[in-house]
């Protein structure tokens, strides 16, 4: 039995609030932590609006090189979630 | 236009209710409906007086005098929403847009310009045109600023919504500052309300009715349903 892990990379979706300028509020999840399909991973500030960013995927989530207050754009790198798949050979 | 046919909506007169109240109805709401419920709940009420404070804002928008505050007579409260300071009265509708985003495949910039439309159509349905303005998805008259709009979205669902000032008592909204930036035209950053905008007589549940007859045609909505108050209400304390 052998375990592979791959990675899957959460980034800031395109919110369609073109004039807005996004800042990271808080992370949700610590870095390191198991998080599973749907639980809340950061909050983003986007003006009018705050909004969670969800995991998309189980396994263990880590912080990218962004701290609360950073300025960020569509598409910024915010973290990854380790998947860990198993299998037999 | 909405993504799915057909929105399935309900509204929710909760009459007067207070924030940190329907705080704690909004997120029992939230834990319960979240990724599995196509439909849309829109909540109305009025607030007891509060000052909410939002991601962007922060107490050197609010100049009212501190012995006040301490006094305990107007208390602010931190909340996980878009915008700034917002002072709630009696005579503001509060108007909360509770929409499974993930269902209705809509992202946040959608679904505040069509709350924002929604609020409009009402108000030109009671026979008042706001002022055009793409700054931001507040709602401007001539006297300043009608409606803040501050929303959030959590667990996939939209929460929070547009605040419109109907015809509270203006007592402090002077001294409280709502938004950072103000269209070209505009002097001041506080709000006004729709009752001084129209010099006239303005009823609260026309206003309401109009909210629900708008909000239905821009979530193309043709069924929908009524209520006074709401189920999970009764088990929300204090």
């Amino acid at each position: 039995m052998m375990t592979s892990s791959a990675f899957y990379e959460v980034r800031i979706p395109d919110f369609e609030i073109p004039a807005a300028r996004l800042f990271l509020t808080a992370w949700l999840s610590s870095s390191g932590t198991h998080v599973e399909s749907d639980d809340p991973l950061c909050e983003i500030c986007a003006g009018d609006i705050v909004i969670e960013i969800m995991a998309k995927r189980n396994g263990v989530f880590y912080h990218a090189a962004v701290d609360v207050d950073d300025e960020l754009v569509t598409g910024t790198l915010i973290g990854k979630i380790e998947l860990e798949s198993q299998f037999k050979r | 236009m909405f993504s799915c046919e057909k929105s399935k909506m309900a509204f929710f007169m909760l009459g007067r209710v207070g924030l940190n109240k329907y705080l704690r109805l909004q997120q029992q709401i939230l834990e319960t409906q979240s990724y599995a419920s196509d439909r849309i709940q829109v909540l109305l009420c009025e607030h007891d007086p509060i000052i909410s404070v939002g991601r962007m804002g922060s107490h050197a928008h609010i100049r009212l005098h501190s012995d006040r505050m301490k006094a305990g007579t107007l208390k602010s409260v931190w909340v996980a929403r878009g915008g700034g300071c917002i002072l709630h009265r009696p005579g503001q509708l509060a108007i909360y847009p509770l929409i499974p985003m993930n269902w209705y495949q809509v992202s946040p910039g959608k679904v505040l310009r069509m709350v924002r439309q929604a609020v409009m159509e009402a108000l030109r349905e009671l026979s008042y045109t706001p002022l055009k303005t793409d700054l931001d998805f507040n709602i401007w008259g001539r006297t300043g600023l009608l409606g803040v709009t501050a929303m959030a979205v959590q667990r996939g669902v939209s929460c929070f919504g547009t605040y419109l000032n109907v015809e509270p008592e203006m007592r402090d909204y002077g001294f409280v500052d709502s938004v950072t930036r103000i269209p070209v035209d505009q002097s001041r950053r506080t709000m006004s309300s729709l009752l001084s905008e129209r010099r006239q007589v303005v009823r609260m549940a026309e206003v309401r009715s109009a909210m629900v007859q708008s909000f239905a045609d821009v979530f193309e909505c043709d069924d929908y349903h009524m209520h006074t108050g709401h189920p999970m209400l009764r088990s929300v304390t204090g």
